[in-house]
């Protein structure tokens, strides 16, 4: 099951939304990236078959998806937008939705009772979704994309109004969805919750793809950017000396109350084969090792920041 | 260190002491409204105003439009040629009005801008008074302004002062009929897009104003069923302030109380339904 | 919703008005009865049918893009003809049972006044629901169209069915078939009174109409057309919620 995308362009006018996309989505959780702006929500759109595409290709396992509406089995989509038909109750709202997938009325309740047990709204389902309150709907747009089990999941802000301990829960209905071998395609602006959910992104600025794959290997990819690499060692100053031997390292800066230094290094594979060398070597006790900027906010300001 | 000596200060200026909200609304309001299809609406309703303008100017130069003075009793410029104009200019009057006024608070509950706008110190006041400004503001200007324009053409251009004598109370009879029409009108449309969506508030204003005319003419035989027509009592007052003989035949003090329960009810639906926000249950 | 049937009723108080009048100001020679054919023609016919489908037209998929629910529907292995369809024809016969339940309503309300037969025959009240009926059929997927595609939807279909259909529905000459009022107005039971001071209803009292068969014809190919033009161009549209 592949998602494919070749060439995709989309234009309203004179602004193009979307330049020239080529990429392809695995089975597996990706996060869709990129602020305000930059195209995301036209590329979903065209991804569900809302938009057609001005120019290029975008096929599910071959298939093209605009007005395609046997694809749409396959296919659960929750949208960023707050809208609902306010006067349903939350059971009624999904279980309406999923008969239009052509269960009966019985298994569609079935199914639809299933969905919203999992996204832990039993004990509303009989209110009206007007008197909801924002984490609660979330949760019911959530039940009626995953209610009929399909293979392809489109969550837009998927996390918007839920609470932490909700955040928690749906991300791991995701993580679960997208380890299920299901297609989990996630857009958020919320970066340390995409990071929590998969390693696989595709960053979006201004139309354009700017990244796609892990995080580590978009950051190995960087190279315009220093890594920097944060040690915390017992003989701090002496560590600091031999670091600035290295010539790959571009900057150093020293905490002598906290034990550690912080140091940029343009050739990060250079400097983590010698590091240890040199630990060994000189007897000294490494007691931690992180790389504050080997992360997806880093890796967002980097590339999106300029 | 406390924020607010990290440059963040509290404005310690004076507020402006005259209360400005409403002004406001009705600014940002009548510049939003200032559209497309509001801007053809004025041009088409202008050309009632042109050719009223050339009837003064043809009667003003009667000698030289010899062939016009057959016509020179009914192109006479009275009271009768204001009321009619003004009735004249009702078509454009009720698009413009749905036009301006329709989602004027309907787009406001369905955004929920009103907690915005009720977060501010803004009284309700403000805010009808603001929104009432907006419709009222374009209506006016392809009705009661160009009336206003033709009274002072007619004054400009005519050879004596048998006009300004007879007809010196033509323009405090443009401006109460202006006023009694779009106090009404007004908030008429403002109740309705208070109570249901835009596109509905049109409709039923559409429905309000064309229904008890029907009614009318299906019972034509009993005249006060005139009373439930808005444009019928609308017409009845300004024909009785223009001075001129009533159109229908039952009583204008029942047709100014018909007004004045109709506004008192949209007013009284406006209290209920404009809030901050709505508790769903 | 509510406001629809309360919409669609307003005959019906109209008629209850007529019975409080008629011992203090109608006389006891009138004929309430007698109303129900000017009721028909004048309230049903061409005030609440193209009122009222001029709304619901128009708001059949609008309603849905404005309130961002239509990628719910559009998101299902449905052909996205047959979901427009399915919309527009729920539509046509929500209002169609409204109009016809309201017609029904005043009809027996009426009858009250001296029997059914004093009211119209059973056949020319049968033929009032099946025109209303066609009607709403006619108009709501003209306007369910408008509404897909026209900016100003309301405003368009209110100055067709009004101003348009009004004036040119009532001249002689060719343009009259352009409007479906005229085919309405051919197969409709009652007609326009001849004495009415109106000039537009002295020309509709005046003026030729089509035979039945003819009108009837005209009128079910018409409702086919606008049917398939409705689904078909709809369903190729792009609908995405446009955030202001």
């Amino acid at each position: 099951m592949i998602i494919n995308v070749f060439d995709l362009s989309k234009w309203y006018g004179q602004i193009i939304a979307v330049n020239n996309l080529t990429f392809s989505i695995d089975p597996g959780v990706t996060g869709f990236l990129g602020p305000n702006g930059a195209g995301k929500t036209t590329l979903m759109r065209m991804l569900i078959g809302q938009l057609k595409p001005s120019q290029g290709t975008l096929t599910i396992d071959g298939e093209a998806i605009w007005n395609n509406h046997t694809l749409m089995r396959r296919i659960g989509y929750c949208p960023e937008q707050d809208a609902f038909w306010q006067y349903l109750t939350g059971l009624d709202f999904v279980h309406a939705l999923i008969q239009m997938h052509g269960f009966s009325t019985e298994k569609a309740m079935e199914k639809a009772v299933m969905a919203i047990r999992l996204v832990d709204m039993e004990k509303d389902m009989h209110r009206r979704i007007g008197s909801y309150s924002k984490g609660m709907r979330q949760r019911i747009k959530l039940a009626q994309a995953i209610a009929h089990d399909p293979d392809i999941l489109f969550l837009d802000e998927p996390l918007n109004g839920l609470d932490p301990m909700g955040r928690h829960q749906i991300m791991q209905l995701i993580k679960d969805l997208g380890n299920r071998g299901k297609i989990v395609v996630v857009s958020s602006h919320i970066l340390h919750e995409v990071e929590a959910m998969t390693d696989n992104i595709l960053l979006i600025n201004h139309g354009r793809l700017l990244a796609q794959g892990t995080i580590y290997d978009i950051r190995q990819l960087i190279d315009t950017h220093p890594l920097q690499v944060t040690i915390r060692c017992d003989q701090v100053d002496r560590l600091t000396a031999f670091l600035l031997a290295f010539e790959d390292v571009l900057s150093v800066q020293f905490n002598r109350e906290k034990n550690q230094v912080t140091v940029e290094t343009n050739q990060p594979e250079l400097f983590h084969q010698r590091l240890p060398e040199l630990a060994l070597k000189e007897n000294l006790k490494i007691s931690s090792l992180w790389s504050p900027d080997e992360n997806l906010d880093a890796i967002f300001d980097y590339l999106v920041g300029g | 260190m406390p924020v607010y000596d990290q440059n963040y200060r509290a404005w310690k200026g004076h507020l402006m002491p005259f209360p400005r909200a409403w002004w406001v609304i009705a600014k940002t309001h009548i510049r939003l409204r200032w559209k497309r299809g509001v801007i053809a609406l004025l041009i088409l309703a202008a050309f009632p105003f042109l050719m009223r303008a050339l009837q003064i100017l043809a009667v003003a130069r009667m000698e030289d439009y010899q062939f016009l003075q057959q016509f020179a009793k009914n192109l006479e410029i009275d009271a009768a040629f204001f009321k009619d104009f003004l009735f004249g200019q009702s078509f454009w009057f009720i698009l413009m009005i749905i036009l301006t006024g329709a989602g004027i608070i309907a787009n406001d509950q369905k955004y929920k801008a009103s907690q915005l706008y009720f977060s501010k110190p803004v009284t309700y006041w403000d805010y009808i008074t603001g929104k009432f400004i907006t419709v009222s503001f374009y209506s006016g200007i392809i009705t009661f302004i160009p009336a206003i324009l033709l009274f002072f053409m007619q004054l400009v251009l005519a050879e004596n002062n048998t006009f300004i004598q007879s007809f010196f109370w033509i323009p405090f009879a443009i401006a109460g009929f202006g006023i009694i029409a779009l106090l009404v009108f007004g908030s008429l449309i403002l109740a309705l897009s208070a109570m249901v969506s835009g596109r509905s508030a049109g409709i039923f204003f559409f429905a309000l104003l064309l229904f008890p005319d029907i009614i009318r003419a299906i019972i034509p035989s009993v005249p006060e069923i005139g009373l439930i027509s808005v444009s019928a009592n609308i017409k009845q007052v300004g024909s009785v302030i223009f001075g001129l003989p009533k159109p229908y035949d039952y009583s204008t003090w029942l047709a100014g109380i018909a007004l004045l329960v109709t506004f008192l009810i949209c007013m009284g639906i406006l209290r209920w339904r404009v809030k901050p926000s709505e508790v769903v249950t | 919703m509510l406001w629809m049937v309360l919409l669609g009723l307003v005959p019906v108080f109209y008629g209850i008005l007529v019975y409080i009048l008629k011992p203090i100001a109608l006389g006891d020679d009138f004929s309430i009865s007698g109303v129900f054919p000017k009721l028909a023609f004048s309230m049903y016919l061409h005030f609440l049918l193209p009122l009222m489908t001029v709304f619901i037209g128009t708001s059949v998929i609008i309603d849905e893009v404005e309130s961002a629910t239509l990628p719910y529907l559009l998101v299902r292995p449905v052909p996205r003809w047959k979901t427009v369809l399915a919309k527009v024809l729920a539509s046509e016969v929500m209002l169609a049972i409204i109009l016809c339940g309201s017609l029904s309503v005043s009809f027996g309300l009426m009858s009250l006044d001296g029997g059914m037969a004093n009211v119209c025959t059973i056949g020319e009240f049968f033929t009032a629901i099946g025109v209303l009926t066609a009607g709403c059929f006619a108009y709501i997927s003209l306007f369910s169209l408008v509404g897909g595609s026209i900016k100003k939807p309301v405003l368009t279909g209110l100055l067709f069915t009004f101003g348009w259909e009004k004036i040119v529905g009532s001249l002689p000459g060719s343009l009259r078939f352009t409007t479906v009022i005229y085919y309405l107005n051919s197969l409709f039971p009652f007609k326009e009174q001849a004495g009415s001071s109106n000039l537009f209803s002295l020309l509709r009292a005046t003026t030729s109409t089509l035979t039945a068969w003819k009108a009837a014809l005209i009128l079910l190919i018409l409702m086919a057309v606008l049917h398939w033009a409705a689904a078909s161009l709809l369903s190729l549209k792009e609908f995405a919620h446009q955030e202001e």
